[in-house]
């Protein structure tokens, strides 16, 4: 395993990855954003029909990168079946997730997989048009270069969204597509079934439609070679510590703890380890390390660092992220993230600790999305798993880690919906 | 209507007046905020009739009382949760 290469400077730091496919044309690797290059790697736009394809997806058993996890097959095959030649697919780039920079990279590093993606669940479900979303402020200018360079059959749009945490749910995403505020509705109406303008909508994250590219170009054999037997091929992954973030290419039976080595963390360097972002769960490094990665982001913090303080930090986050539409989400979340401020600083007592409990105990489920529910169950972990931590906090000790920089880092929240 | 009824709350349209809790108390009550904390969305046959009222009081029609229905919990792909049918409101 050779040491971490920089990369654009947008896209994090880059290390060789342990199974190079979406990424295998990494900087100085391979095809990168140069349409001849990635057409020489991965050959001609491949035309796959509806059903070769839902079956092929179902073989692999390829599921949703963005967080839903939702088998691809299902969605592809409801849209394909619903659309009259009007659908819609919707490529989300938008990660809006403190400390994952997989969905970024890839599109500045494959940005020709992912739109062949785009190309061919378009073809197969018979869509008209094509967006590809990310959040406001991405360099949007290499992605305008690479549509241009290409001739596709079904025309992409880019769209930015507003850079806050639930923008880039399902259902926010498709409102703000449609002219409207980027919050969750609450719906019962499935995209797949009436999306976009009511037409069947099929939404994506980026690297499950590179995912998909790949799988229609190289076949479902090839795609096996790699991984779990039930769920085979690769996974992005970033990896974030106190040096910055990486983004590594995995094979989907990784274990935390060789993705960690892969990342170039030494394990007396991980005092406790955050899986799966803001909504993630909090764990001691020793007992993680040999589960498989089933998560696009691990955030390691060092012994000497705070986890109270990096939780704190992230509920904060959420709270401001929050579209504030539901009245348990608006005033539970702030209320969270004010007793973790105090318990960072040891200064939460007895009965505050208390009234935490129950409103950790009282938030979940009443939302329109899932946020406070997630916010709820990463808070538990951390109350869980790094007791004996949080314990020197309730017993008023603050540590020093608490002054330590976030290996998270928050960005500001735009103040638009818009 | 027959079958097993619950209570849900479209927390979107929710404005916290607490009505319902007042209304319904042995079913709902109030978080600190003054937004309803349905504990058992079950409705007992006993208290079918005054939870009937309280849906019919609550000023933004957020309060609803429907027919359990299964197997309709597969929402695809997205984060959002599944919220409150509204067409099988009693
Ligand atoms: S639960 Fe929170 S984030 Fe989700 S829609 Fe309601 S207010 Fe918005
Ligand atoms: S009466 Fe309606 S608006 Fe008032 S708290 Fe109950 S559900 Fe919410």
């Amino acid at each position: 395993m050779s040491a971490p290469a920089l990369a654009a400077p947008s896209a994090g730091r880059m290390a060789v990855p342990e199974v190079p496919r979406l990424l295998a044309g990494g900087p100085g690797r391979g095809p990168g954003a140069d349409l001849p290059a990635h057409r020489t790697h991965w050959g001609p736009l491949p035309v796959v029909a509806a059903g070769a394809l839902v079956r092929a997806l179902e073989e692999v058993a390829l599921t949703g990168r963005g967080g839903a996890s939702f088998p691809l097959h299902r969605k592809l095959a409801t849209v394909a079946t619903r659309s009259r030649g009007d659908a819609v697919v919707v490529a989300n780039g938008a990660e809006g997730e403190p400390g994952s920079r997989k969905d970024a990279t890839l599109l500045a590093l494959a940005p020709h997989l992912v739109l062949d993606g785009v190309q061919v669940a378009a073809a197969a479900t018979g869509a008209a048009s094509a967006w590809l979303v990310v959040e406001r402020g991405a360099s949007v200018d290499a992605l305008h270069a690479a549509l241009a360079a290409r001739h596709d059959p079904v025309p992409v749009r880019v769209h930015a969204l507003p850079r806050r945490y639930v923008a880039s749910e399902e259902t926010a995403m498709l409102r703000h597509l449609a002219g409207g505020p980027a919050q969750p509705t609450a719906t019962r109406v499935l995209p797949v079934v009436s999306g976009l303008g009511g037409r069947p909508t099929l939404t994506s994250n980026v690297e499950t439609l590179a995912q998909l590219a790949a799988l229609a170009h190289r076949g479902p054999a090839w795609f096996a070679q790699v991984g779990e037997a039930c769920e085979p091929g690769t996974r992005l992954v970033t990896v974030s510590d106190v040096r910055g973030s990486l983004v590594l290419e995995v094979a989907t039976d990784a274990a935390v703890g060789g993705v960690l080595l892969a990342a170039d963390v030494r394990p007396e360097a991980v005092g406790a380890v955050l899986v799966g972002g803001a909504m993630g769960r909090w764990h001691l490094p020793g007992r993680v390390a040999p589960q498989r990665l089933r998560s696009s982001t691990l955030a390691v913090l060092p012994p000497e660092h705070c986890p109270v303080a990096e939780t704190a930090s992230l509920v904060a986050h959420l709270a401001r992220g929050s579209a504030g539409q539901c009245g348990p989400c608006r005033n539970g979340l702030p209320a969270i993230a004010d007793d973790l401020a105090l318990l960072t600083e040891g200064r939460l007592d007895a009965a505050g600790d208390e009234r935490l409990q129950a409103r950790l105990g009282l938030l979940p489920g009443r939302g329109a999305c899932h946020l406070p529910d997630g916010t709820v169950a990463m808070v538990r972990s951390l109350l869980d798993a790094l007791g004996d931590h949080v314990g020197l906090h309730r017993l008023g000790r603050p540590c020093a880690g608490a002054a330590a920089r976030r290996v998270l880092p928050v960005p500001a929240p735009e103040r638009s919906w818009r | 209507m027959s079958g097993p009824v619950t209570l849900h709350v479209d927390p979107v349209a929710c404005r916290g007046h607490g009505l319902c809790a007042e209304l319904l108390p042995e079913l709902v009550t109030v978080d600190e905020w003054g937004y309803p904390v349905v504990a058992d969305a079950r409705v007992p046959p006993a208290l079918l009739a005054r939870a009937r009222r309280a849906v019919r009081a609550c000023p933004v029609l957020a309060l609803r009382a429907q027919a359990e229905v299964s197997g309709t919990h597969a929402r695809q792909g997205s984060r959002a949760a599944r919220p409150p049918e509204t067409r099988h409101k009693m």
